[in-house]
């Protein structure tokens, strides 16, 4: 069962006319200028199928020899026989198909554990060892972005109230002032309300707190606002939106090393988006309800407002939600609501009345200018 | 190291092909073009399905079929590769490219109103596609090393930062010209790779002028200044609701999409044919007759292409969105059910595309390419001898794909 091949020696790219033939351990190449017989061992033959030919290569020890032979592949497979489906397969160096196979399922089985507990281990772990100077320069430079998406969200530039308007600026600093008597933060608080047709309200990294304008417009009574402002303030309390930001460019760069591709996009951008459409998790959010509750309760106001406000606002069963509203970002669930009745029922002592006498409160309600009914 | 040079033997050699006469031959480049639609089809489906892990073996696959199929004088090329070497190299390429990265981050959210944004433009700007530029040099080595023809291997002298430093003075002199000497900034670039590119122990020399690409480089540049300064009367448009203005803007419009990408076309295929003309190894000779004409169509066939993928998707998307949408509102659940079905869409969209981006343009483009291209006098080879130890290679070589830094 001799076969006429072309032989390339791996030193020269000259063919050298060959007849091949079947040893028991391997094949015998026989040039036909009568120069010595190369025998190659069955265990370094490796085989490619081109059409018809059999393109033969040689791997001695793992590395490629150079050597290379095609003949008819009908000749070889017939001069084979059962060893054929012995011949090992593939490149030098080059894995099997199982151990790819194992090593992506270990790889996928990875990013998805990253995904789902590393990072926000990684985050809640990294949080605390953030002095407050940086999360302030965080919230700094992440605020124009923030703005930018809240535009671009409600379609006309924003604007910040009460920069022009000393009386709804004084009751509203009333407020911040009163909730956070007694009561130490890392920082100041910046609170501003924000005049976008969006009923939210959420916090930045170093104590910065927008409140959009529909809230103050539903509220029904300063204890009601406060109530949203004393959650918000736990939310800063609770660093919780560097944890959202730290978890957000840590995903962001996880998903571009999977995907290749970590150059693309602007880090800040990422993270004003993170910030802007953040849904903080279920414990978050209770944390920050308890926190309300003690406020509220220190300032003498009304700790079960916020439900009341939430339950105005709040179209349980009903559809048409933005994305960037406030149940988007803060799920209010019938279990949040009883959890604040309890807390508020422990409390010590009535409430000793709004947290703003009248007076601050219309001052407050017209800090964008005149009241307007949603 | 003294490496010699193709030198054309007086003498046929003693195993040489089966001809008896020693005279010139020529042959040129043949594409086979074998099924791929499979391999394309798998390799995109497992790449989604490992979450992009398997994009290495996908590449190192069609990489084997493109060099297997590119056919000189009955033999066809090699490529000898591997996924995991290219894996290995994109962890790696992560090394470098994820601290500066994080630097960047760190820089825009600490450094403050002015040092920050300048710091990450720097890195942004500059750093970032220097390490790009290095890294694309390497990769072409690595490819150049996995590349045999006739069990011979091919591979790469010189060095990254050597290229980096002759883009980074080319780069200056383009913009100091206002893009004039881009031809030039080009040919200089090409002229490194070919002197540094070894089959064996051949070398390439580049003789190219770039001269003859002036004319076509010319075409484009004005043309490109003649879009910009119709798009200049954007500003009276909006102002006066100048109807001349209007004209021209919509005019430049249309040059932009149309007459500006042929001028691009026409100029590479000018560049490519000029090129490969320049190209030796030794007495090795190349010739390529690439016309902008064939090229164009390919191009012209892709856009089509790619329309009716999306007129076809669109109009599926339309015809059975509406359903889910609508039960989706009665009940929110649906979408949770739903997720599988919208994740098996956007896997076929994918295929989809990944078929009509292989068959419809990369491979008539290599094929075209291919057999445009004529070697003379082959009967040279002869005289080219493997070199030793090109195998020794550092496992920091296959900075390739990953980041695809280079085509």
């Amino acid at each position: 069962m001799d076969s006429p091949g072309r032989y390339f020696d791996g030193q020269r790219p000259v063919p050298r006319s060959v007849t091949v033939r079947r040893l028991a351990a391997g094949l015998d190449i026989r040039p036909e200028d009568d120069g010595p017989a190369i025998i190659w061992p069955l265990g370094e033959i490796r085989l490619e199928r081109h059409g018809a030919e059999a393109h033969l290569h040689r791997v001695t020890a793992d590395r490629d020899t150079g050597e290379r032979l095609t003949l008819p592949l009908a000749a070889f497979e017939l001069m084979m026989g059962s060893a054929l489906a012995a011949l090992p397969s593939g490149r030098a160096g080059e894995a099997s198909n199982r151990r790819i196979l194992v090593w992506s399922v270990a790889a996928i089985a990875s990013v998805v554990f990253l995904l789902l507990v590393g990072l926000p281990l990684f985050a809640r772990l990294a949080v605390p060892l953030v002095p407050w100077r940086w999360e302030e320069a965080i919230g700094r430079s992440v605020e124009p972005q923030v703005v930018e998406f809240l535009a671009e969200r409600s379609g006309r530039s924003i604007r910040f109230c009460g920069r022009d308007n000393p009386a709804g600026r004084a009751a509203l600093d009333a407020m911040v002032s009163r909730l956070t008597a007694g009561t130490t933060l890392r920082g100041p608080l910046v609170v501003d309300v924000v005049d976008i047709p969006l009923v939210n309200a959420f916090a930045m990294p170093g104590g910065r707190i927008y409140l959009f304008r529909p809230i103050l417009d539903m509220a029904e009574g300063p204890d009601e606002v406060a109530g949203v402002l004393a959650h918000e303030i736990g939310h800063v309390r609770n660093r919780d939106s560097l944890r959202a930001i730290i978890h957000g460019g840590a995903l962001s760069l996880v998903i571009g090393l999977v995907i290749g591709d970590v150059t693309g996009g602007s880090t800040l951008a990422i993270m004003g988006k993170v910030l802007a459409g953040q849904a903080y998790s279920r414990e978050n959010e209770s944390e920050a309800d308890r926190v309300s509750v003690e406020l509220m309760r220190k300032a003498g106001a009304d700790p079960r407002a916020i439900n009341l406000f939430f339950r105005r606002i709040s179209p349980f069963g009903q559809a048409s939600r933005s994305v960037t509203d406030l149940l988007a970002a803060h799920p209010v669930t019938e279990d949040r609501i009883a959890e604040v009745e309890r807390l508020a029922a422990g409390s010590a002592g009535q409430p000793r009345g709004p947290i703003l006498d009248t007076g601050e409160w219309q001052a407050l309600k017209s800090i964008c200018g005149a009241a307007r009914k949603p | 190291m003294h490496v010699p040079t193709i030198q054309r033997t007086a003498e046929p050699s003693p195993w040489g092909p089966a001809q008896s006469s020693p005279g010139e031959q020529s042959d040129s480049l043949d594409a086979v073009t074998a099924p791929l639609a499979g391999q394309v089809v798998a390799g995109t489906l497992l790449t989604v399905i490992t979450l992009g892990i398997y994009r290495f073996w996908y590449k190192t696959a069609l990489r084997r079929y493109y060099w297997r199929n590119t056919r000189l004088a009955g033999d066809g090329f090699e490529y000898t590769g591997t996924g995991r070497e290219l894996f290995v190299g994109f962890l790696i390429a992560l090394a470098i490219v994820v601290p500066i990265y994080l630097a960047g981050t760190l820089v825009s959210l600490f450094g403050g109103q002015v040092l920050g944004p300048t710091l990450a433009g720097i890195l942004g700007v500059l750093i970032m596609p220097a390490v790009v530029q290095i890294l694309s040099y390497r990769a072409r080595r690595y490819r150049l090393t996995r590349t045999r023809y006739r069990g011979v291997q091919f591979h790469q002298s010189g060095s990254g930062t050597a290229y980096l430093l002759r883009t980074i003075g080319w780069l200056v002199l383009t913009m100091v010209t206002l893009g004039i000497a881009f031809p030039f900034f080009r040919r200089a670039l090409e002229r490194y790779k070919i002197e540094n590119t070894w089959f064996g122990s051949a070398q390439g020399s580049f003789e190219s002028e770039a001269r003859p690409l002036l004319g076509a480089w010319m075409a484009l540049w004005v043309m490109a200044l003649v879009v910009i300064v119709l798009f200049g009367g954007l500003a009276r448009t909006a102002d006066e609701g100048d109807i001349g203005a209007i004209f021209g803007v919509l005019l430049a419009l249309i040059l932009a999409f149309t007459v500006l990408p042929f001028l691009w076309i026409r100029y590479r295929v000018h560049e490519f044919r000029t090129f490969t003309a320049g190209t030796r190894f030794g007495v090795i000779t190349f010739a390529s007759t690439l016309t902008t004409g064939a090229v164009t169509w390919i191009w012209i066939r892709y856009y089509l292409a790619l329309f009716g993928l999306m007129l076809a998707f669109g109009g599926l998307m339309a015809v059975t969105g509406g359903l889910p949408v609508l039960a989706a509102v009665a009940n929110p659940l649906v979408l949770l059910g739903l997720a599988p079905v919208l994740l098996i869409a956007a896997a076929g969209f994918l295929v989809a595309l990944a078929l009509v981006t292989e068959l419809v343009f990369r491979r008539p483009l290599w094929a075209l390419r291919v057999r445009s291209v004529t070697v003379n006098r082959l009967d040279a080879l002869d005289a080219v001898v493997q070199q030793a130890g090109l195998n020794a290679t550092g496992i920091g070589e296959a900075f390739d794909t990953g980041f695809d830094v280079a085509g």
